[in-house]
């Protein structure tokens, strides 16, 4: 097998000796700025803005994909992309936020017809421009039929985005090289918004990893965190959030929360829990992989407002995910933080949401100074 | 293990369509000479005026055979026909797989096609050694009308040439000068075009240049360079994108009579 892998690794790098087979990033780098074919003249903020956050699943509502739902496709059809992102569209203009941060937008990939999905949202809502930094991106992923990817992070607004950047964070540990090779490269996005009366607004959003069993993640909230923190420091303004991931702080000791979805999300014919220390347990599933994991996200919440508060975030009315459509949102993955007010109150998650995406959108409305 | 392999070669051919599905020049073998690559075609003079050729190592995944056929001469210009038959049934099948080497989502059911590539290929020799090929054809394909437009591999050189199964049809154009530069070394600049009307990635422009180094009348050295100027699929805003890749090209072959 190690020679197999190795001979397509070579293999590749021949092919593709003049053009990179896997893009990979710099430490930091501009993100890929876009704008509406159209603008829709922006609102006055008037001292609030209304911020969503979603992951939106690259646009394929809740067909079965073969990577995260037991399904058994790879790649949809144009009409089928188009139908789902009509919808998702459909669900932001009835939200009408002023910023969203989006997670797991294609705009160059096989798997959903390479819709740029960007540019697709931003022509069919009321958003104007938005800001793009790719978590995943090459010409080709031999394998499972997957091709040509491009998948990332997007910040989405009204207003115009003045600069943003592409902050990168550490690469799985616990994969072979070859995989990690062609695995996500994830990264913290950071743009700067023209908001009138704001001389230093920014939108962050992040996608932690899902999959990882080694200490990833914690490094993933860490840099998260880090970049917040060097903001405040500096004097900005910011709303940052994405899905991270991560149940909320202290899961493990909520009676109705849980760490452990290894037997609510197998597959026909998976068994987990099967050796004597409780594992092997299902990639993405279960929440105790290091010590510290059930409670990765306190000092987030001890450092920094958030849309749901850390009581509420234990309620079934919060909960921003589950792995199948037949089974309704399970638990939460998906947060806003701000270093200043929310309105009290404005915190919501969009239950309603659950045949747009595997993920429901997060909102609230902060209030600016 | 081996499936890889063949898979491999089956790759590296594309960027030898001299041998697989295109014959580089109108002469064929002389009668009984064989020829053979480490990625081309093995190639056979069956006669003073006809050619056989086909690949050994994927002959099982894709089994093909090329007839070139010669007519003679015309106002100086030397005449042949080339017609390959292939089945790829078995090697998309094989690349139709979960996990590594999937270059075609399993989901994608693939049927029995057959392609029939026709070629007319007319050369006239120039001054100082040189031969000029112009090539035009047409390739058709049979039995991919159920074939997912989705289940495309859309990589350079690959895309073009499966494009026949999807669309039914497609055109070709080539020309070739092969020249020889002194007593050990020749040269080889070719350029070819295929044109697929109706279908996304409409149009591959392929150009190589190649310098073999002739150790013996039984054994070369070939290396060089492919490039691909080509039109792949897309979506919105735009239906198609367009893609240059350089490929470095290198050959071992062997001839007996």
């Amino acid at each position: 097998m190690r020679q197999c892998k190795s001979f397509f690794y070579i293999l590749f790098i021949a092919l593709f000796s003049c053009e990179p087979l896997v893009t990979t990033f710099e430490d930091v780098e501009k993100a890929v700025l876009y704008e509406a074919k159209t603008f829709t003249t922006s609102p006055d903020p008037e001292n609030a803005l209304k911020v969503l956050s979603w992951n939106i699943r690259f646009g394929i509502g809740r067909l079965p994909f073969f990577g995260d739902s037991c399904g058994d496709r790879t790649v949809m059809t144009e009409k089928e992309v188009l139908n789902a992102l009509e919808l998702v569209a459909a669900e932001i203009d009835a939200i009408d936020p002023d910023i969203i941060l989006l997670q797991e937008v294609d705009r160059e990939s096989k798997r959903t017809q390479y819709i740029d999905q960007v540019q697709w949202l931003l022509d069919h809502t009321d958003m104007n421009y938005a800001a793009y930094a790719s978590m995943w991106q090459a010409q080709t992923i031999p394998s499972d039929g997957i091709g040509r990817i491009d998948a990332g992070n997007v910040v989405m607004t009204k207003h115009e985005i003045e600069s943003a950047e592409r902050i990168k964070l550490p690469l799985r540990t616990d994969q072979d090289p070859l995989t990690q090779m062609f695995y996500l490269r994830r990264n913290v996005l950071k743009a700067k918004i023209a908001i009138p009366g704001q001389d230093n607004f920014y939108a962050v959003t992040v996608h932690a990893t899902a999959f990882a069993t080694d200490d990833t993640k914690q490094k993933h909230v860490d840099k998260f965190k880090k970049v917040l923190d060097e903001m405040v420091i500096n004097g900005d303004v910011f709303v940052a959030g994405g899905d991270l991931n991560s149940v909320p702080p202290g899961a493990e000791t909520d009676f109705c929360a849980e760490t452990d979805f290894c037997d609510e999300d197998a597959c026909a014919d998976d068994v987990f829990h099967t050796d004597t220390d409780g594992g092997p347990h299902l990639e993405g599933s279960y929440f105790e992989n290091f010590p510290n994991e059930p409670t990765l996200l306190q000092p987030l919440y001890d450092t920094y407002n958030t849309a749901i508060s850390l009581t509420d975030a234990f309620g079934v009315d919060h909960n921003t995910h589950s792995t199948s459509e037949d089974r309704f949102w399970d638990r939460k993955l998906d947060y806003i933080f701000t270093n200043i007010n929310v309105a009290s109150g404005s915190g919501i998650t969009f239950q309603g949401a659950i045949e747009l995406s595997d993920h429901a959108p997060v909102g609230c409305t902060i209030i600016l100074e | 293990m081996m499936k890889n392999i063949l898979i491999i070669v089956f790759l590296i051919s594309q960027i030898f369509p001299q041998g697989e599905w295109l014959p580089g020049t109108a002469h064929t073998l002389p009668q009984g000479r064989w020829e053979y690559g480490l990625f081309q075609p093995v190639r056979w003079g069956q006669s003073e005026n006809r050619e056989i050729s086909f690949y050994k190592l994927t002959a099982l995944l894709m089994p093909g055979v090329t007839i070139k056929q010669g007519w003679g001469q015309r106002s100086g210009w030397t005449i042949s026909t080339t017609h390959a038959l292939y089945y790829p049934t078995p090697l998309l099948k094989m690349v139709a797989k979960p996990g590594i080497g999937g270059m075609i989502s399993p989901e994608f059911e693939i049927p029995n096609m057959v392609s029939l590539w026709n070629m007319v290929l007319a050369s006239k020799d120039l001054d100082q050694g040189k031969i000029f090929t112009i090539k035009a054809g047409i390739a058709l394909a049979f039995g991919g009308g159920d074939l997912a437009m989705e289940s495309t591999i859309d990589l350079p050189l690959i895309y073009h040439r499966l494009a026949v199964y999807y669309n039914s049809w497609l055109l070709r154009f080539g020309s070739d000068v092969n020249g020889r530069l002194n007593k050990k070394w020749t040269y080889l600049v070719d350029s070819d075009l295929f044109l697929i009307p109706g279908m996304k990635g409409s149009f591959a422009l392929e150009h190589k240049g190649m310098v073999t180094w002739e150790k013996s009348s039984r054994f070369h050295i070939s290396m060089g360079y492919k490039m691909v100027y080509g039109q792949y699929p897309d979506g919105y805003p735009s239906e198609n994108i367009t893609r240059l890749h350089i490929l470095p090209l290198l050959d071992l072959q062997w001839a007996k009579e």
